[in-house]
């Protein structure tokens, strides 16, 4: 997703925002909104604010993506329909804590995340392992070295 | 070519678009949980709640907690 989606992205949560309270009109969403959203037009007015607000920041975002992420949502939300409501306010609550972070801070969890997910299962389960080992004290140290690792480029370590 | 054949070229042609167009439009659950998070939906299977968490395709989808995978690093060192 480049800049140019992105501030459009936030433009509309500004709007949507302010119209909180009263919903999304109709006549406010843009062309290709509507055109995702079209099925639901003629039941548009009758839905409550919220939904209205999460449908057209919804519809906003799937006509920004390309075929690639729009496959990759799909299967996202296939994974998100199999939680329980228990997992799922737990990742809410995750998120939102994340969304608090620094962006460099987002940054690294997401290449951190990126790396992990590229080894193989077996290799993953090994790491679990051996992490779940460590006492606190080692867990943090080893938190530390990683975040030191980070703000020291490799060239410039002892 | 007769313009009857390019009448029903053309209707093919208008009828997958319109086949396509039906395909791509997500339903409303869907296009609610795109449009429930504050920023990215990509970034949620970082904080899945149970590790050991796998759906059909057998993915995992739950996170390294921080500073896990430097393990894998120190073998290397």
């Amino acid at each position: 997703m480049n800049s140019k989606h992105l501030l459009a992205i936030l433009a509309l949560l500004a709007s949507a925002a302010t119209m909180a309270d009263n919903g999304v009109d109709w006549e406010s969403l843009n062309e290709e909104q509507q055109q995702v959203l079209r099925v639901f037009a003629d039941s548009w007015a009758e839905l409550d604010p919220e939904r209205q607000r999460q449908l057209s920041v919804g519809a906003e975002r799937w006509s920004q993506m390309s075929d690639a992420e729009r496959q990759g949502a799909r299967q996202r939300f296939g994974n998100w329909r199999k939680l329980s409501d228990q997992q799922r306010d737990t990742i809410r609550r995750r998120y939102q804590e994340f969304q608090k972070l620094p962006p460099e801070d987002q940054r690294r969890i997401r290449e951190n995340f990126r790396r992990f997910q590229e080894i193989s299962p077996e290799r993953r389960q090994m790491l679990r392992d051996r992490f779940r080992d460590l006492t606190p004290e080692q867990r943090q140290r080893l938190r530390d070295r990683l975040s030191d690792r980070q703000v020291r480029p490799a060239a410039t370590r002892d | 070519m007769p313009a009857s054949r390019v009448c029903i070229a053309a209707l093919l042609l208008a009828c997958s678009q319109a086949l396509v167009a039906d395909e791509e439009v997500p339903d409303m659950e869907f296009l609610e949980y795109l449009g429930s998070w504050e920023g990215s939906e990509q970034d949620w299977p970082m904080f899945a709640a149970q590790p050991g968490t796998r759906n059909e395709t057998d993915e995992r989808i739950d996170p390294a907690p921080e500073g896990e995978e430097s393990t894998e690093m120190n073998d290397e060192q």
